[in-house]
């Protein structure tokens, strides 16, 4: 054998498999085909829609429900009895707040990059508007929240800090005010059925926009009234246009799997047992004659109660005696209509035409806005009473009992207070975590009874917790605040704490 | 060094042409005591004529000058030799048994002697394997390595194993050991089910296809020195299988091995039961219950369940001691194996059978593998030499679901004290169908059993061919390509159940889903090496390995699922009004690399050995994608370079530094968008896109790093073996001391960032510990021998960081309440969450008015999942034709999460839940704390109400189910018979061999365990251990076996 030549051979075999292997594009298989790295805007707008109805319809809308005295714990089943012990903890909504931040947040922060600098200015405009509603959310729940920091994870932003409550409130009107601006209701380029709020009406964005800001504005008329004075003066100055009858901002879902209305699916998934009436709002609805109980509350089935309206005394279905014989259906459940059993198909809503009615009569009860409370409120009261399927003829039959009127009269309190009430009213399981929060505003429907089951003493809660997940990863969390400490605006200590 | 450049020479197959021949004789004895030995094969090598030594050990045979002879015979090593021009011969063979001059296969099949080797490497052969007939290889190599931890998950059929050498190195990584057959990393992936809690399935990992009749050997590389060369994947050490070809004959011409064995199965360790009270709560009778918190046995005849048609059943008020024990069948594994090898001087060849049928003790379920293996060599010519394997196997598991959700002994778990199992069975009638079942919290187990199904069928073929040129005698190149290609199909159904709405059961009701999909997996490898060996002096010799490997993994899953079935019991992807929902995932990671490896040797006492790789990966970011690794490892037979006592017969001292570099998981670099799906954390009520024709995506919650790099573990390692008294007695002593750094691990980050994860190259862990392997023969007749092998493994585990400002990092999989963690500072996996709050002396505070207990708002850590040592004993006794080995495997500390307790408690089946009769009392070894904060010792304030104390406050507590997991298993039962020679004279084989065998035939767990075997695991054979979650209880195994050699 030739040394020679078979040194060559080695040689030669090695390098025909180095080099065929160290072709450039041999290693070059590291991009994901199962995720796409870059999507268009269109494609991200209606998850960040679905999630944030997904949230408040679901979690959000059930200790909503709770808190709110729409809804109590059944007494077979106990996945909620923390809500009504007023004992939830730093994990209950950990979940939640993950959801919000890297779900809807982030991916409307991406739209408003992406479409900056792509020029697709209303898309700009719609997510400016949906990140100061969702941040409202978020701060109202939570108090102090991450806000000009946040969202600046791919910047290496990975522990932002904490902004007082006060400070988000102004960076909202800014995010509103800049999203407004961007509204060209005269360009051709705007969203479609991508959108699944209004399906690209840059009108009716204009005036979820402006009724948002109203909301925002009102918010603070206890904690600094000037500042709402001020700005809501200026909204009516500028002639702002609010949300309309049929202008509902709502997600629509559907009987299929995985597409149902998000309250539906848990409670077709977990079972129908744990969340029934509360008696301080089906007691409402039931001594005021209001049809739409209907269609809030689904009829006890079983005797002794079957075919009438029955409500647990909130927080009391625990105590309730469990002979063998005790079942849910015993008592009322959340309607069809608002996600209950049977209501796969019901929307979402985000922020129903009657509320739009509801603030604007609230700023012009308070002589901030122009027009007639009276009117305003009635209108609301209608808007609701048509949504729920009932007509002028049922509305007007309603409105004439005394006390529901409103007091043309009365001072800004008795005005404000029956409002509120028809308000709370008109968001029965469908915007709950809205009612709850405004109550802790104003102390209004002042008919809530502290949980008979609460841990907390006579004291109600007043805030979520800051969740688990912040805690652990974010060295600028502030300390933990107990459920009885209030946020910011909530001031008014009439009927609570 | 000599000796091997004479096998190398004789290796090179140059048969030398006869010219003459002429008769040798020749006598075979034992070379230690010199008794004859009889039936010893004497061939001459490169021919097929052979003889056989009588039962003198004299034999006769005819040859050709120049011609070589082997001898070999059964547990004595094979010796070559020339007759040159002796006519008698005096062969003295060497027995097996305490050979330590064998050869070891280390990485890329490269073969070295034992002595050469600078770091810890172990070898099982195929005997010691296969002696307790498990259908495992890794279940099978359970207490006999030192510094490894083996552990089966569960007792359902084809349940998966996890093997760690010297603890775990990689925080979020993977921790298992890489498995090499034949060359060739084949994978071993366990591919569960369910969300770890729910439905959750062990479908098996891929490494227990093998089967252990088919091994020749198991060689362990324990650290990173020793699987250098494999880079990558070998940081957590190698599992090396060399299967069994036609050469392995050791001179014979032709072999047929028969061997069946059939093992039956039990359960064993069944939880322990309280018999004194019966269904319902508070003392009182509630018919459908899962409680037994009812009234006091009576011993009365009472009506139980529902009222159907008007009628009631009734049984005798009385706790059912064996309830749940009879619900379980008598599991049986029937194993049977045939393979015949055969070789000449060019070629060889070796094909086997093996199928293993398993019925599990989990009524219904079974499991069945079977596989055919082919391997054959072939000599070319002089120079070029081929062989290729091929092995089909194909495995199918009609398996059960365990943990909670539809699983069966969940349901088991909860049935109340006086409710026969066995009374349920017939699920069809009318009081325990799903409208007429007692219980309205439950569904009945046998309804699941024979309703809902799990399935995995396997069809997998591994491969590999190799074809090598010898140039001139001293080099020797050689490519090996290998594959392992797997496709398993799973399909789950969860049956849709209808129940009257307004029945008690109404909550049961259930829409159906079905679940089909297939997992594929293919791993491509290929090696192209070249080794040259020269002798540089008559003192020293020098090998030199150059390598270059491909490596490549695609992994392709495919499922369709309906979530709502349209007819009942009709199972197709297209009974449903809602389209399936499709989900696919692809993966694909390529890597290449080169390598060398240089030994020198000096004298054959003192050996060197330098490892060099720099691979080349996809997963990594372009530019810095490259990444180098040195090791070097040095031993020094001391016994050989100087003139010891008499009584040290093998000394060898050996050390090693290594370094090992690991690359990425596939697609850590970029930010990618998922298709939109979200939820709440409860099953099957979330949204996914497309919602009513809408597509959309959404941000993932993971950011991308373009930035980073390999994670490279550090080895040191120091060892002595030592042989005394002719080797009668050997020691080989360990110590290791791992540093895993720069691990590229996944850390949350906070929520309000965006994201929720961000990979990154942070931490450190180490692992420190020692391997004690001690081997012994106490008594050594020719007659009866004893032999004691004992294994000591001590690893000290520590997180030492994590990333800059995080002290703890939850590791995904666990559950909140008790999370498991790596915590800094603390051995990795403590558990983590909030227990009771508890004085400095660890006594419970409770409530000064209610007397029950507080919690502690802090979670705290609790327990770590770490063992201390683990010891294993092995005993084996001869005595002429009769062998008994029996194997003790032991565990001390570490703790485990017992979810079988944390359910016991709550529906009050636990023994602990008799405690002053249900009566009020005074929680044991409680405090109380007065406003001053000074802790009183609690002797008055009683808990009112024993059901809420167990219930709504041990129970949910997750920090009061941490269990000592301590125990010791009769791991292995070994009893065999060779039949005499006299007796099989006129039988056509030449050895039979009938015995008895068992696998953890005992379990011995410290008191308070009275719940389960320490070793199960409901979540697999991931990071994420020590958690019993309702899993299926492991096995005792025992049965009778035969083995025939042809």
């Amino acid at each position: 054998m030739k040394r020679i030549k078979f040194y060559k051979l080695i040689i030669a075999i090695t390098g025909l498999l180095v080099f065929a292997s160290c072709k450039k594009d041999y290693l070059d298989v590291n991009t994901d085909p199962n995720n796409p790295v870059k999507v268009s805007i269109d494609l991200v707008l209606p998850t960040a829609q679905a999630f944030t109805a997904y949230n408040m319809g679901n979690p959000y809308q059930i200790i909503g429900g709770f808190w709110g005295q729409y809804w109590t714990q059944g007494p077979t089943g106990s996945q909620f009895t923390a809500y009504d012990q007023y004992t939830i903890t730093s994990s209950t909504f950990d979940r939640q707040w993950i959801n919000m931040y890297s779900g809807p947040l982030n991916d409307l922060r991406y739209i408003v990059e992406q479409g900056t600098a792509g020029g697709q200015k209303n898309y700009v405009a719609v997510a400016k508007i949906m990140q100061a509603y969702v941040f409202q959310i978020m701060t109202d729940l939570h108090g102090d929240i991450p806000f000009s920091d946040a969202l600046k994870g791919g910047d290496g932003v990975i522990a932002p800090k904490f902004d007082s409550q006060k400070d988000v409130y102004e960076g909202l009107i800014k995010l509103v005010n800049d999203g407004l601006a961007l509204i060209d209701e005269t360009s051709t380029a705007h969203p479609g059925a991508d959108d699944l709020f209004f399906g690209g009406d840059m009108e009716k964005w204009a005036r979820f926009g402006n009724t948002v800001k109203l909301r925002i504005y009102l918010r603070q008329a206890y904690v600094q009234p000037p500042v709402a004075e001020n700005g809501i003066k200026a909204m009516y100055t500028a002639n702002a246009k609010f949300l309309n009858e049929g202008d509902d901002a709502e997600v629509q879902f559907s009987n299929t799997t995985f597409n149902e209305h998000p309250l539906y699916a848990f409670i077709h998934s977990l079972g129908e047992f744990n969340i029934l009436a509360s008696r301080t709002a089906l007691d409402y609805l039931i001594n005021n004659n209001d049809p739409r109980v209907d269609e809030f509350y689904l009829r006890a089935t079983a005797a002794p109660n079957a075919g009438n309206h029955f409500g647990i005394v909130q927080g009391n279905g625990r105590n309730l005696p469990n002979p063998a014989t005790l079942n849910d259906r015993q008592f009322s459940k959340p309607g069809p209509a608002v996600g209950g059993p049977g209501g796969g198909a019901s929307p979402v809503v985000l922020m129903s035409a009657a509320e739009s009615y509801f603030l604007q009569a609230e700023a012009v009860a308070r002589g901030w806005g122009t027009g007639n409370a009276k009117q305003l409120y009635e209108n609301g009261v209608k808007i609701s009473f048509h949504r729920w399927g009932f007509t002028d003829a049922d509305f007007n039959t309603y409105i004439a009992q005394p006390a529901v009127q409103f007091p043309v009269a009365g001072t800004v309190d008795n005005m404000v207070k029956v409002i509120i009430f028809q308000k709370w009213v008109s968001m029965c399981g469908t915007e709950n975590a809205e009612a709850w929060t405004e109550w802790r505003r104003t102390g209004y429907p002042d008919i809530f009874t502290v949980s008979l089951t609460s841990n907390i003493g006579a004291r109600f809660p007043v805030r979520l917790l800051y969740p688990d997940s912040e805690v652990s990863a974010n060295p600028n969390t502030p300390t933990q605040k107990p459920v009885t400490e209030k946020v910011w605006w909530d001031v008014n200590t009439t009927g609570q704490n | 060094m000599r000796k091997t450049v004479l096998l190398c020479v004789v290796a090179m197959c140059i048969a030398a042409q006869s010219f003459a021949q002429r008769s040798v004789t020749g006598k075979v004895t034992d070379s230690k005591n010199g008794t004859p030995i009889s039936g010893a094969s004497i061939v001459i090598k490169g021919s097929k004529t052979g003889t056989q030594s009588d039962a003198g050990g004299n034999f006769s045979i005819s040859i050709s000058n120049n011609a070589a002879l082997i001898i070999s015979a059964i547990n004595y090593k094979t010796q070559e030799l020339l007759p040159g021009n002796n006519v008698s011969l005096d062969v003295k063979l060497a027995e097996q048994a305490t050979e330590l001059t064998a050869v070891v296969v280390t990485a890329n099949s490269i073969k070295r002697e034992a002595r050469s080797i600078g770091y810890a490497a172990t070898t099982i052969n195929n005997a010691e394997l296969t002696r307790g007939k498990d259908r495992s290889v890794l279940n099978s190599l359970q207490g006999k390595v030192a510094g490894v931890q083996i552990t089966s998950s569960s007792g359902g059929v084809g349940s998966s194993t996890r093997i760690v050498f010297r603890g775990g190195t990689s925080i979020t990584g993977n921790n298992q050991a890489l498995i090499v057959v034949d060359g060739i990393p084949i994978d071993n992936t366990e591919n569960g089910t369910g969300d770890n809690l729910n439905n959750q399935v062990d479908a098996g990992n891929r490494g227990n296809d093998i089967n252990p009749e088919d091994v020749e050997s198991v060689t362990l590389l324990k650290g990173p020195a020793a699987a250098a060369l494999y880079g990558t994947r070998a940081a957590n050490g190698a599992l090396i299988i060399t299967t069994k070809s036609g050469k392995s004959l050791r001179g014979k011409k032709s072999e047929v091995i028969v061997s069946s064995s059939y093992n039956l199965e039990s359960i064993l360790r069944i939880p322990e039961y309280q018999n004194a009270y019966g269904q319902g709560g508070q003392k009182a009778p509630d018919s459908r219950e899962n409680f037994s918190w009812g009234p006091k046995f009576d011993g009365t005849l009472k009506p139980w369940g529902q009222v159907v048609d008007g009628e009631q059943r009734v049984k005798p008020y009385v706790g059912l001691k064996n309830n749940v024990k009879d619900f379980f069948n008598v599991g049986g594994t029937f194993t049977n194996n045939l393979s015949f090898a055969q070789s000449n001087d060019k070629n060889s060849f070796f094909v086997s059978f093996n199928n293993v049928d398993q019925k599990g003790i989990m009524p219904g379920t079974q499991y069945n593998r079977t596989s055919v293996k082919l391997t054959g060599t072939a000599d070319i010519s002089d120079k070029v030499y081929t062989s290729a394997t091929i092995n089909y196997i194909r495995s199918k598991g009609d398996l059960s679901v365990q943990g909670q959700g539809a699983s069966p002994y969940d349901q088991i778990l909860q049935t109340p004290r006086d409710i026969s199992l066995l009374e349920l069975r017939d699920y069809k009638n009318k009081f325990n169908d799903l409208n007429g079942f007692y219980g309205a919290y439950t569904v009945n187990p046998w309804y699941y059993l024979g309703e809902d199904s799990y399935t995995s069928t396997v069809d997998r073929v591994l491969g590999n061919a190799q074809v090598g040129y010898k140039p001139v005698k001293w080099i020797d190149i050689s490519l090996r390509v290998g594959t392992d290609v797997s496709g398993d199909k799973r399909i789950q159904i969860i049956s849709k159940r209808i129940i009257d709405q307004a029945g008690q059961n109404g909550a049961n009701q259930f829409p159906g889903t079905y679940s089909e999909g297939t997992i594929n997996v293919r791993e491509f490898t290929s090696d192209l090496v070249a080794t040259g060996k020269r002798k540089l002096s008559d003192n020293l010799s020098l090998s030199v390995l150059l390598g270059h490997n491909i490596r490549q993994r695609t992994f392709e899953t495919n499922f369709g699922t309906i979530n709502s079935l349209t007819i009942p019991g009709f199972y197709n992807l297209a009974n449903s009004a809602q389209p399936p929902v499709a989900a696919n995932i692809r993966t694909l990671r390529r890597l290449y690399g080169v390598y060398s490896d240089v030994n020198l040797a000096w004298k054959n006492y003192l050996f060197l050995g330098l490892t060099a790789r720099n691979d080349w990966s996809s997963t990594l970011p372009k530019g810095g994608n490259n990444f180098f690794y040195p090791s070097v490892n040095a031993s020094f037979v001391f016994t050989d370079a100087f003139k010891l006592p008499d009584v040290i017969s093998f000394g060898k001292l050996k050390a090693s530094a290594a370094q090992v570099g690991n690359d990425a998981n596939v697609y850590l670099l970029e930010s990618v968008f998922n298709t939109g799906t979200t939820t709440d954390g409860f099953q099957n009520s979330q949204i996914n896109f497309p919602l009513n024709g809408i597509a959309g995506f959404s941000q993932a919650n993971a950011i991308g790093n373009p930035s980073l790099k390999p994670e490279i573990t550090t080895s040191y390692e120091f060892g002595l073996e030592f042989g005394l008294f002719k080797n009668r007695f050997n020691t080989e002593i360990t110590y290791y001391n791992n540093r895993s750094k720069n691990q590229i691990i996944t850390v949350p980050i906070a929520p309000t960032s965006g994201y929720t994860t961000q990979t990154l190259n942070a931490g450190l862990v180490t692992n420190k510990g020692v391997e004690l392997l001690l081997k012994g023969m106490p008594v050594s007749k020719r007659n009866f021998s004893w032999e004691i092998t004992g294994t000591f493994t001590k690893n000290t585990n520590e997180v030492v960081e994590l990333f800059p400002g995080t002290e703890r990092l939850a590791l995904p999989g666990g559950f909140t309440g008790a999370a498991l963690v790596a915590q800094v500072g603390q051995p990795y996996g403590s558990f983590y969450g909030a227990s009771f709050l508890r004085d400095p002396q660890g006594r419970v505070v409770v409530d000064g008015t209610t007397g029950y207990p507080i919690t502690d708002p802090q979670s705290k850590i609790h327990g770590n999942v770490q063992p201390d040592f683990l010891v294993g004993l092995n005993n084996a006794f001869s005595y002429k034709a009769f062998s008994l080995s029996f194997l003790f495997d032991a565990r001390k500390g570490g703790v485990f999460y017992s979810r079988t307790q944390a359910l016991q408690e709550f529906v009050g089946t636990d023994p602990r839940t008799l405690l002053n009769d249900r009566e009020a009392f005074i929680v044991p070894n409680s405090v109380i704390q007065d406003a001053n904060g000074k802790f009183t010792e609690n002797t008055t304030v009683k808990v009112q109400n024993a059901e809420q104390y167990w219930t709504t406050f041990s129970s949910p507590n997750a920090m009061e189910h941490l269990i000592d997991a301590s125990f010791i298993k009769l791991r292995e039962v070994a009893f065999n018979y060779r039949l005499p020679k006299t007796w099989l004279k006129k039988m056509p084989f030449s050895s039979a061999t009938v015995g008895l065998s068992g696998r953890n035939l005992f379990l011995w767990t410290p008191k308070e365990n009275t719940y389960s075997d320490p070793e199960a695991n409901s979540f697999g054979t991931g990071n994420v251990q020590g958690y019993e979650y309702g899993t299926i209880p492991s096995l005792r195994n025992y049965g009778v076996n035969v083995r025939i050699v042809f």
